[in-house]
């Protein structure tokens, strides 16, 4: 409860008065989701989503597991919303965003993870961790 | 006092720094919040260029400059070594604040932490054991130091009717929450005759083949940590020696303030506090004394109960955020003016 509520707060998001969860695959993490979200906002109507149906709420919460929201899955980009909580089950890693920057940024976790493959398939790493550390030796100095 | 947090926010442990934000705002505080996870270590860019060539200290020293220059604070306050000692002392001379140092675990010889605990102007330690080798004004020792006890937050740690799922789902026999060490791979085995449950990942304690059975991998946090505690019969507290002797942790002030009932080991910390041995709690000094206090308050759930309640009370009326959180911050506003302690 009041993590969450800190983390809106931070967004300086509203407290929602509809929310729409992409459901997950698992039910103990739906229930999870749903009871927490419950407790911190008991007066919002809350929809799982997986009917198929456009819907429109305040706030959309993308479950994801592992460690990045790179492993997120796609939104429907139809879902009309206003904010977006992209909600690790894992390690309760948890950001909420205005919809347009919460696509901009599962974008760029799924660019920075094609470009650690790239990394590790050509002779670039090498380079950029140079690179890197000599930032940090100017840094030092 | 405006004042800058800085500490991790998505451990799933405790939710206690946001804890004692929100008192220290009610109290007319501004404070301000740095996740250092958010900002920091998880956000997709750091962690690409972290992968390449480790810079977590590089970047988050920067991160927190910055925070800093734009809130201006009076005091900045680190749960935990996020800088070094140099860039600290040129923060703090840039800023013009006071830096406090929260030591969580005892890992005083990890990186900066002995440093950073000597550069501080003060300190604030969960173990109260280590005050005495702290405190003092000579050999780079901090003369101000505060013990901060453990805590629960009523609004969160509470008693919930649970429905069956839940029952099914949470309840055992005895619950613990929390990754594997040296103590509590020796002690937990001793309780493997009972049903129970270890809230953890399957990695960390995959080395114990004997407790592996026992785990159950899903995420502990928020809501469903107090509906843990409200459906295990024990809940059991095993300290690391690394990292605590003598300290409250908050996850016995929880789990109590849920009315569970708390088998824990001793510590004098406790006994000052006001708990007492099968009164308000049940401790132990020997695993097999726990393991024979576990099988009694089993078979004798009247015992439990009331220990539990009496436990509860006394976390009610003195270890809750709104008496801890405040107390510590009379003391902070004595350190940072000192005028405030003649009034």
């Amino acid at each position: 409860m009041t993590y969450l509520k800190f983390l809106m707060e931070r967004a300086s998001a509203p407290s929602p008065r509809s929310i729409c969860i992409l459901g997950h695959s698992e039910e103990w993490a739906n229930r999870q989701i749903i009871d927490e979200l419950t407790v911190t906002w008991p007066l919002a109507e809350k929809s799982l989503l997986g009917d198929g149906k456009l819907h429109s709420c305040d706030l959309l919460v993308v479950p994801f597991d592992g460690d990045s929201p790179a492993d997120a899955p796609p939104v429907d980009k139809t879902i009309r919303t206003d904010w977006v909580m992209i909600y690790g089950l894992e390690n309760r890693r948890i950001w909420v965003f205005r919809k347009k920057m919460a696509m901009a940024f599962f974008a760029s976790a799924r660019r920075f993870r094609v470009a650690r493959k790239i990394l590790g398939l050509t002779k670039l790493a090498r380079p950029l961790k140079e690179c890197l550390r000599m930032w940090k030796r100017f840094l030092v100095n | 006092m405006k004042i800058l947090i800085v500490a991790w926010m998505n451990p799933t442990s405790t939710d206690m720094p946001l804890f004692h934000v929100n008192q220290w705002r009610q109290m007319g505080h501004q404070v301000e919040v740095f996740p250092f996870d958010l900002e920091v270590t998880d956000e997709p860019r750091f962690r690409f260029l972290n992968s390449v060539e480790g810079c977590e200290l590089e970047v988050g020293e920067r991160r927190i400059a910055r925070a800093c220059k734009k809130q201006r604070p009076d005091i900045l306050l680190l749960f935990y070594h996020f800088i070094r000692v140099r860039r600290m002392e040129r923060l703090r001379r840039k800023c013009g604040c006071k830096v406090g140092f929260y030591l969580d675990n005892n890992h005083l010889l990890w990186r900066d932490t002995a440093q950073l605990m000597s550069a501080a102007d003060f300190l604030a330690v969960h173990d109260r054991y280590v005050i005495p080798l702290v405190k003092g004004d000579r050999a780079g020792r901090n003369s101000n130091v505060y013990y901060v006890r453990g805590a629960a937050e009523p609004s969160e740690h509470r008693p919930i009717d649970l429905n069956e799922w839940d029952k099914l789902r949470y309840g055992c026999d005895i619950a613990f929450i929390g990754g594997p060490g040296p103590d509590r791979l020796k002690a937990l085995p001793c309780l493997a005759q009972h049903k129970l449950r270890i809230w953890g990942s399957l990695k960390d304690w995959s080395f114990c083949p004997v407790l592996l059975p026992f785990v159950s991998p899903e995420p502990v946090y928020g809501l469903k940590k107090t509906k843990i505690y409200n459906a295990a019969s024990i809940i059991i507290n095993l300290e690391e020696s690394e990292k605590q002797i003598d300290a409250i942790n908050p996850r016995i002030c929880e789990a109590l303030a849920s009315e569970g009932f708390v088998l824990t080991n001793y510590t004098g910390a406790l006994e000052d506090v006001g708990f007492r041995d099968d009164e308000s709690i049940a401790w132990f000094k020997s695993y097999e004394e726990m393991a024979c206090k576990a099988a009694y308050y089993l078979a004798n759930p009247d015992a439990r109960r009331r220990v539990a309640q009496k436990g509860r009370e006394l976390v009610l009326n003195t270890l809750t955020y709104e008496k801890i959180s405040r107390e510590w911050m009379h003391w902070m506003e004595s350190v940072c003016d000192p005028s405030v302690n003649n009034h």
